[in-house]
Formats: structure tokens, C-alpha cells, sequence
């Protein structure tokens, strides 16, 4: 969820904002909820103090007022009327009063007032049994009773008991008795201050029971309040959360506490409120700090997105997507940026298209002229094979009447079938028969010739003994060299083996034409032939002691129908096929051919053969 | 040649077969001056319709003929067990070197190059029959 930048970005600027807010908010609420706190037990501590003053000075203005009846009315001295008049008097002057009794020394009751029923002597009774009565007597000092509940009065009662004394003896002659009712104390102290539904004053008596409340059930009850130590915040008698104080009073042996408490939600209200304020404006802001934020961040990231978006598109080979340049500032200037080398990118890729495109013409160029060499190269090769073709097809018909011609010019010289002739005709024969011949052997040379050219030349590779190769070229040439009166020498590599694999009759014919060329331009000396095998290699070399060539003629001697000039032609005769075999032959082979020529002075011409061993 | 006996083939059938009418008078004229009685045919088929008959001792077939060449004519003997012990000699062009082994190979005995010199033809011919045991001793050297 953090991962995108924009919920990033807006959580830390709302978190930048609602923080110093928040935690004012919570110190403000909070030193104001102590501050309240530490006022209202102050204040409960303050109203505690005066209901218990006012409830003092309430009970000490009864007894001031009593002892005024007593000491200086004198009402022990008056007559009963007088004091029967006056006590009513005091009963319908102040309604705290419920009952005013006047009792003997003795304990015998002589006057009896009660509120609602006025009759004074009726009910009369003893108080000599009376433990307070009697503290009363003995002590001469103002008693208080502790307070208790009285069905009759449908009150709680406190009896406050004054001595009267007689002038004369010292002694306490009677004890004036008013029953306090304490519904209207509690009136009477509590009417002087405000108090709200909030608030709440009672009082415990000295066993923490409560004797005053404004919940008369809690009295009626004998509600016990477990006084707490301190004052404060505690749970008040109805379970409420409240702020205690407390103040004691003492009246003779009575001692009362008041207890005074606040709600605590009353207490700290304005604390509450402030809270609640701070959390609104804590909200507001936070809504509105999310708005402002939100449209801040969608203000950065946004333009990010797009960005990002217009890099995928490019990414996707969409070249012409362009980011959005509507800002001056960074993103802004990112973008320009981005357009830019998308620019560029685009400008390369187009500069590439094209060079792939030149580069494709090229190659189809390239391949079209290829093609267009091969088919020339078909069609050169096809011509080839057919000039081969004729030519073989024009040998085979030109060899086939001569082939006749020789055989039937032989018949008849040799006088076969019956024939005869006589010595002239016999001349005629002859030169009819060596013609036929030469123009045979013409025609074979050009067949062996068009046989290469057409690559339809087939080496065989049987054993053949070399030596008996050699012996065969020997009684072929010996003969011819003898005629010319020519020395012709053979010199045979002694390390020559007996058997080789390889085509005899191809070497033989490379080794006549050879050696008939020598003997045909050598007109006295010798014809050296040499037949080595050294390495793998035929070495035929043939020697000679005729012309020899001029240096020029060695590029051209081995093509078809050269010679070295016209003359030599008419002169020495010959196709000028001889050497082209020659080096056709050897070349089919994978031989090379050599010449080494001085003019006048002879001809060496060397072959060299890949050599096969039997084995 | 002519030291060669003019008997040397006497009474012996030779069937000889090639395409050239020459070339089959030419050597017609020299087996006959030599005694052979010699049966000429222009194409294999022919020829091996006369070897059916005469029985001749040998053959002597150029390769390159019409309707049934000589590799055919070669090729039937082989598989006729009548015919297949008559001894075949190849005609080959002067330059098919291939053909050569090839003919020996296929089933003939022998080859002569052609074109026949009336010199060499028949010593060439009796260096080959030599050869062949059965045919070398009714030789009449």
C-alpha cells in the first residue's frame, strides 16, 4: 500500500499536519482536566467548610438562643403559663424546632410542646433515665444528642439539652429539651448556597452514616459512606464519579462531617468541551489539510504518472507519445528532457530504420547480382558443355570415315581381301594413310582436349608398373629419335617403386607429347628424359637440345593452337595441341608444369604428379 | 602381322558387331584373310540373334551401338547360361578411359581400342585370345 509514492506523500504531509494538533489538543485537554480537577476539590473543600460553619453557627445560635431563654428570661423562675407561652412562641418563631420540653431536675417533664400538637401537658414523661438527661444534670453544660430518626416527626431529630440553674444553689433545677428537626437545618445551612443537580452536600454522623442527604431514602436507610481518606476524585454514594471534600464539626459529643462533591463530567466540562473542540478542529483540519495535501501530491505525482505512462508507451513502440510540458519546474523540465531523448531515440532509430533499409537494398542488390553471375556462370558452363558436347560429337563423326579410311588404306597396302597394287600406287598409299593419320591424330587431341574442358575426364587408378611404362615410351620414341639421328636417354630414379596406383595411359600421354614436341624442334643433340618419384611426387622431366624458346613464348605455349610463330608452324608442322594436353592433363591431375627455355640451346620441361604408392 | 600364320583362325565363327559398316568390313577383311569365317551384325540385338545361331568362338562388340548397345548385349549373355561361356571382346573409343574397367568388369573378357589398325589388330587380338585357355590352344600358330 506504502509503495505508491502519492499515498506515501499525502500520509506523511496529513501526519505532518494533524500531529502538532493532536498533541496540543491532548496537553491542552489534559492540563485543563488536572487544573479542574485541583479547582473543583478546592471548591468542594471550600463548601464543605462553610456548610459545616453555617451548620455550627446555626446549632450555636439555637443554643444562644435557648440559653437566653434560660439565663436571662429566667425561665426556671416564671410561672408555668408564662413558660408555656414563651416556649410556644419560640416553636412558631423558628421552624427548626419540632418539640420543646421542660423537664425537672428530677427528670419529670413539665412542659411539652410538640409541633402539630400544642397541647403542653399532654405525653408527658420521666427523663430521669435519660442518659444525656442526666450528663445534662450532672455536667451543667449544654448537651447534644446524637441524631436519630423519629417516626412521629417523620425526621431525623437532635435533641439539644440546656441546663437551667438555680440562681440561688448553683445547682441545675431544670433541663430545657428541643428536639432540632433536621430537615429544616439542613434548609436553613444549605439555602445559602447554590447548588445544582450536579452538586451534592451531606452529612455523616460519627459512625459514616448519613444523617443528612437531599435523597431521603439514603437516611431513612442508614446509608453508610465509607469516608475516604483524601479527598478527591471517588465514587460517590450513588456510584456517581465525583470530586470529595470534607469538614467536621464538633457540638458537645455530637461530631458530624460534611461531605461535599461535584460531578466529575460537571467538573471538568470545560475541559471535555475543549477536547471536543480540539478534536473537531483536529477533523477539520485533517479534512482539510487531506484536500489541500491530495491535490498537492496529484500535483507532483500526477505529471510522474504520465511521465511514466508516456515511457511505457514508448516502451511499447509507440516513438511518438510525447510528455506533457505544461510546468516550469523540475517535473516540468524532466519532462522536456524526456521529450528530448525520446527525440533523439526516434531520430536514431529512423537513422537506423534507414541504414537497415540501405543495408537490405544492398543485400538484395547483392543478391541479384549474385544471382545474375550464377545464371551467367550457368549459362557460360552450359555453353561450355555444349562447345565440349559438339566437339566430341564432330571428333567421334570426323574419326569415324577416317577410321575407314585408315583401316581400308591399310587393307590394301597390305594387300588384304584380294587387293593389289603396284609400287607407285603403293607412294600414293602412304601418303593417303600418314595424312589420315596426322588428321587422326588431330582429331584425338581435340577430344582429349574438349574431354577436359567438359571435366568429363575420369583418371582411373590402377597399378602399373613404371618401369614398363617407361620401356613402352622408349620403343615409341626410341624409333622416332633414331630416324632424326638423336641420342635419347632414360634416366630412372633407382628408388622408383615397382608398382604405382594412378592412370598409365594419362602420364603416357603427357610423357609423349612431351618428348614427340622435343624431337620434333631438336635437330641434333639429345633428348634427356628423367622419371623420379621423391615425396609423393611424379618428377617427368624432359630434356632437349633443340631451339628452346624465346622468353615471351612461355606464356602463351601452352594454349590451344599456339606456337611460338607461322614459320615454326610450317616449319616443324604439329596442331599446337600438344602442350595445352599437356598442361590440361596435368592441371586435371593437381600437377603443375614447368619450363625452363634458352633460346637455341634447348628445352627442359618438368611435370610434377601427385603420386599414389600401391599401398 | 605377317608373321602370323594365314591359317591362324581357320574354321573358326567370329561374330563381330558395330554400328560403322566400315568399320565391320575392315575387320571383317583382316579376320577372314586369316582363316575365320566372320558373321557381322550393326546392333546388339542383331548380333546376339546371330551368336544364337553360329555359336561363334568369340565376339568382338563395340559398346556404343543402336537398339542394344554393347553394356545390353554384354548383359544378356552374361544371363543366358547358353551363351554366357562365349568369350566377348569390347570395341572402346579411343579416349573413354572409364570404359575400359567398366567393360572388364561387366563381363567381357577383354578390350581393343579402336580404331583397328590393320597392322595391329590381329597380333593385338592374338595377345588376347592367349588368354583365354580353351580358344589358345586351337590356335594355329
Amino acid at each position: 500500500m506504502f509503495k505508491s509514492l502519492r499515498i506515501r506523500l499525502t500520509a506523511l504531509f496529513v501526519i505532518l499536519t494533524i500531529m502538532p494538533l493532536v498533541i496540543m489538543g491532548y496537553l491542552t485537554s489534559s492540563t485543563g482536566v488536572e487544573t479542574l480537577q485541583k479547582e473543583a476539590v478546592r471548591l468542594q473543600s471550600q463548601i464543605a467548610r462553610q456548610v459545616s460553619i453555617r451548620l455550627g453557627a446555626f446549632f450555636r445560635e439555637r443554643q444562644n438562643e435557648l440559653l437566653t431563654l434560660t439565663q436571662v428570661a429566667g425561665l426556671g423562675s416564671l410561672s408555668a403559663n408564662v413558660q408555656q407561652g414563651t416556649l410556644l412562641s419560640l416553636l412558631s418563631k423558628q421552624p427548626a424546632y419540632y418539640r420543646l420540653i421542660l423537664a425537672q431536675a428530677d427528670g419529670l417533664e413539665t412542659i411539652r410542646l410538640t409541633r402539630g400538637s400544642l397541647v403542653a401537658t399532654a405525653n408527658l414523661s420521666d427523663r430521669s433515665s435519660d442518659p444525656l438527661f442526666k450528663e445534662t444534670i450532672s455536667t451543667n453544660i449544654t448537651q447534644y444528642s446524637q441524631i436519630r430518626f423519629d417516626d412521629d416527626a417523620r425526621d431525623r431529630l437532635l435533641t439539644m439539652m440546656i441546663p437551667i440553674e438555680d440562681l440561688f444553689t448553683g445547682q441545675v433545677s431544670a433541663v430545657l429539651i428541643a428536639d432540632l428537626r433536621f430537615q429544616n437545618v439542613e434548609e436553613e445551612v444549605l439555602r445559602a448556597f447554590n447548588l445544582t443537580d450536579n452538586d451534592e452536600v451531606f452529612i455523616l454522623d460519627r459512625d459514616n452514616v448519613v444523617t443528612a442527604h437531599r435523597n431521603p431514602s439514603l437516611v431513612i436507610n442508614r446509608t453508610v459512606f465509607d469516608l475516604p481518606g483524601v479527598e478527591g476524585r471517588m465514587v460517590g454514594l450513588n456510584g456517581d464519579d465525583l470530586f470529595l471534600a470534607t469538614d467536621k464539626i464538633q457540638l458537645g459529643d455530637l461530631t458530624l462531617t460534611v461531605v461535599a462533591g461535584t460531578s466529575y463530567a460537571n467538573a471538568t466540562a470545560i475541559a471535555t468541551n475543549l477536547f471536543q473542540i480540539f478534536g473537531i478542529i483536529t477533523l477539520v483540519t485533517l479534512a482539510v489539510s487531506s484536500i489541500i495535501v491530495i491535490f498537492a501530491v496529484s500535483g507532483v505525482v500526477n505529471p510522474i504518472v504520465k511521465l511514466s505512462q508516456v515511457a511505457q508507451a514508448i516502451r511499447d513502440g509507440n516513438l511518438n507519445a510525447k510528455a506533457e510540458v505544461s510546468r516550469s519546474d523540475e517535473i516540468g523540465k524532466m519532462a522536456q528532457t524526456f521529450n528530448s531523448m525520446t527525440d533523439r531515440l526516434r531520430q536514431t532509430l529512423t537513422g537506423l530504420q534507414s541504414h537497415v533499409e540501405e543495408l537490405e537494398k544492398a543485400r538484395v542488390e547483392r543478391e541479384k547480382l549474385i544471382s545474375d553471375l550464377q545464371a551467367a556462370k550457368r549459362l557460360a558452363e552450359e555453353n561450355s558443355r555444349l562447345k565440349s558436347e559438339f566437339l566430341a560429337t564432330m571428333s567421334h563423326e570426323l574419326r569415324t570415315p577416317l577410321n575407314a579410311i585408315e583401316g581400308f588404306t591399310g587393307i590394301v597396302m597390305n594387300k588384304l581381301g584380294g587387293t593389289d597394287y603396284n609400287s607407285k600406287t603403293g607412294g600414293y598409299l602412304a601418303r593417303i594413310r600418314s595424312n589420315s593419320a596426322r588428321l587422326l591424330s588431330l582429331i584425338n587431341d581435340f577430344l582429349d582436349l574438349s574431354r577436359v574442358e567438359a571435366g568429363r575426364l575420369e583418371f582411373a587408378n590402377q597399378p602399373f608398373s613404371p618401369a614398363q611404362m617407361v620401356k613402352r615410351w622408349q620403343e615409341e620414341i626410341g624409333v622416332l629419335a633414331e630416324n632424326k639421328g638423336l641420342k635419347f636417354n632414360v634416366k630412372l630414379d633407382p628408388a622408383l617403386p615397382e608398382k604405382m596406383r594412378g592412370d598409365e595411359e594419362a602420364i603416357s600421354k603427357i610423357a609423349l607429347n612431351l618428348l614427340g614436341n622435343a624431337i620434333k624442334f631438336t635437330e641434333a643433340g639429345e633428348i634427356n628424359l628423367s622419371l623420379a618419384c621423391t615425396d609423393g611426387t611424379w618428377n617427368i622431366s624432359v630434356q632437349d637440345t633443340g631451339i628452346g624458346l624465346p622468353p615471351h613464348a612461355r606464356e602463351f605455349i601452352f594454349e590451344e593452337f599456339r606456337q611460338v610463330d607461322q614459320s615454326s608452324r610450317r616449319k616443324y608442322g604439329g596442331t599446337g595441341l600438344g602442350l595445352a594436353i599437356v598442361q590440361k592433363y596435368t592441371r586435371a591431375m593437381g600437377g603443375t608444369v614447368n619450363v625452363k627455355s634458352e633460346l637455341g640451346k634447348g628445352s627442359t620441361f618438368t611435370v610434377s604428379l601427385p603420386a599414389n604408392s600401391v599401398n | 602381322m605377317f608373321d602370323l600364320p594365314r591359317d591362324l583362325l581357320k574354321g573358326w565363327d567370329i561374330a563381330v558387331i558395330d554400328d560403322e559398316e566400315d568399320s565391320l568390313l575392315v575387320a571383317q577383311v583382316i579376320l577372314d584373310e586369316y582363316g575365320a569365317t566372320t558373321h557381322t551384325a550393326s546392333n546388339g540385338e542383331e548380333g546376339l540373334e546371330i551368336i544364337r545361331r553360329v555359336k561363334p568362338r568369340f565376339v568382338i562388340s563395340d559398346l556404343s551401338m543402336p537398339v542394344l548397345d554393347g553394356w545390353g548385349l554384354i548383359n544378356k549373355m552374361q544371363n543366358d547360361p547358353v551363351l554366357k561361356d562365349i568369350p566377348a571382346i569390347a570395341l572402346t573409343a579411343h579416349a573413354m578411359v572409364g570404359d575400359r574397367d567398366r567393360a572388364v568388369a561387366m563381363g567381357f573378357h577383354n578390350y581393343l581400342t579402336k580404331p583397328l589398325t590393320v597392322e595391329t589388330f590381329i597380333q593385338d587380338l592374338v595377345n588376347l585370345l592367349i588368354d583365354i585357355p580353351e580358344l589358345a590352344e586351337e590356335l594355329n600358330i
